[in-house]
């Protein structure tokens, strides 16, 4: 009963603006969508640029890449099953959002490894390439969280980014036995899809029942090779990565736009129909007044 | 040469089965990849040899040449085409595998063909290449130099050089600056 007549107090000043928004508010809204809808467009020609050219590099890359893992298959090294090992996750991001569900994927593929890997009784570290990536997982998981890298994602990646990470995750002195560099993986313009590729530490490679066959190797010269393949995947990862999410932002830009451009043809019929109705709400008093008069 | 190398380091498991190298059979066609991270090169190509100048000497792979894996140090990678023609290029470091299906991965961190060197601006901005070089005395950036200078005068004959350069090389980290964008 109280709530009820208290609620009769407030309810003319909502009353009012319900039922039919007057001309000035639709008109604030039409502008401010219009304003959305040039950004969204000039941001997804920026994104159209910049993934022809994140395409364009992606070509040599993934020769590189694909080369770099080359031992890995050809050889089929694997790591010792039922040794609890320790495991290292690099999930390869960006900074920047408004790019559809790239972070997220990423984001939940990891999730996902944790979650199998703690199940099985293994120990798991995370690096993180970009901002974005440490947002999402820093609330649940902060705790597997061993190295974050920012700023990426301005300027296309190049060698000497991946080798700056990799470094910095070698100096972090965590050994690791295997593991896994987690990306986006780009198919097409509108099509995705998030992978991982091995890695391994250098004891692994090592112990690796087909490295026999491998001629002369000693121990600097595995050393060096496996710090190299390490940079080789996460730049291939980097670059995939790059080239998905600006192919992801740009369609989400474009269904952005799509959307603003309906929202903007229906507000626009509101707006005309709202002003015949006042015009002919005006006419209307103007003849019953005069006819009152005569 | 190449069997007095298969000879000296072969495994004993492997010794019995060969005592000389044997004729390359006929599926022994070397696919041969050649890329730096901003361009291929060779891509599965099929090439007569490839001389490599690593960290434990220069050697020249050949189809059907032992599986093997090793680093480069700066110098020329020459390419022997199955026309006969020989295409060089400079690469600053990377690495080799040479799988037991004969194919070749070859990833350098920079390569150029040699026609695009020119060494007197290569000592101008000691960028670090980010090699992977040993410590102060062979830095990555001064093998890089030596190995520009090497190629430009013309680099002595590929011999079997053993060099037991065997310093605790572990990863420059001076190599890489904070180049951050």
């Amino acid at each position: 009963m109280f709530a009820r007549t208290s609620a009769l107090v407030f309810l003319p000043q909502c009353g009012q603006v319900r039922n039919m928004a007057t001309l000035k508010d639709i008109t604030i809204r039409l502008k401010s969508i219009k304003n959305i809808q040039k950004i969204t467009k000039s941001m997804k020609m920026v994104a159209a640029a910049k993934y022809a050219r994140a395409e364009r590099q992606l070509k040599p890359a993934r020769v590189y890449g694909n080369g770099a893992g080359a031992l890995y298959e050809k050889a089929e090294i694997k790591a010792p099953e039922g040794v609890a090992n320790k495991h290292l996750l690099i999930g390869v991001s960006s900074d920047r959002g408004l790019c559809g569900a790239v972070h997220s994927n990423v984001a939940k593929a990891i999730k996902a490894k944790i979650a199998n890997l703690t199940g099985e009784g293994k120990e798991v570290m995370v690096v993180n390439v970009g901002d974005k990536l440490r947002n999402i997982l820093q609330r649940t998981h902060g705790s597997y969280l061993l190295l974050s890298c920012k700023e990426v994602g301005r300027k296309p990646p190049t060698f000497t980014d991946a080798s700056i990470v990799a470094t910095e995750l070698l100096n972090m002195g965590y050994e690791f036995d295997q593991g896994a560099v987690i990306y986006n993986r780009f198919r097409s313009v509108i099509s995705y899809k998030t992978d991982e590729k091995p890695i391994f530490s250098i004891d692994t490679v090592a112990n690796s029942e087909n490295m026999g066959i491998y001629d002369d190797i000693d121990a600097d010269v595995l050393r060096n090779y496996q710090e190299f393949a390490l940079v080789n995947t996460i730049y291939f990862g980097l670059k995939e990565s790059t080239t998905s999410e600006q192919s992801a932002r740009m369609t989400a830009m474009d269904s952005a736009s799509k959307n603003a451009s309906e929202m903007i043809d229906k507000l626009t019929l509101t707006f005309n129909r709202t002003r015949q109705a006042v015009i002919t709400k005006e006419l209307i008093e103007i003849i019953s007044g005069a006819a009152a008069l005569t | 040469m190449m069997a007095a190398r298969f000879l000296r380091r072969s495994l004993p498991v492997l010794r019995q089965a060969r005592c000389y190298a044997d004729a390359p059979s006929g599926s022994a066609q070397m696919s041969f990849t050649f890329a730096s991270p901003t361009q291929v090169y060779f891509k599965e190509a099929s090439v007569k040899q490839v001389d490599v100048p690593t960290l434990t000497g220069a050697f020249g792979i050949l189809p059907a040449h032992v599986p093997t894996l090793q680093v480069l140090r700066p110098g020329v990678v020459t390419v022997f085409n199955d026309d006969g023609s020989a295409t060089k290029f400079f690469v600053s470091s990377g690495s080799i595998t040479v799988n037991a299906d004969s194919s070749v991965q070859l990833l350098a961190e920079e390569a150029f063909p040699l026609d695009q060197l020119d060494v007197a601006r290569s000592e101008v901005g000691t960028e670090p290449i980010g090699g992977f070089g040993r410590e102060e005395k062979n830095s990555s950036s001064t093998l890089l130099h030596h190995g520009l200078q090497e190629t430009v005068e013309g680099a002595p004959p590929y011999t079997h050089r053993r060099d037991s350069s065997g310093e605790g090389g572990k990863l420059s980290s001076s190599a890489y600056t904070s180049q951050t964008n």
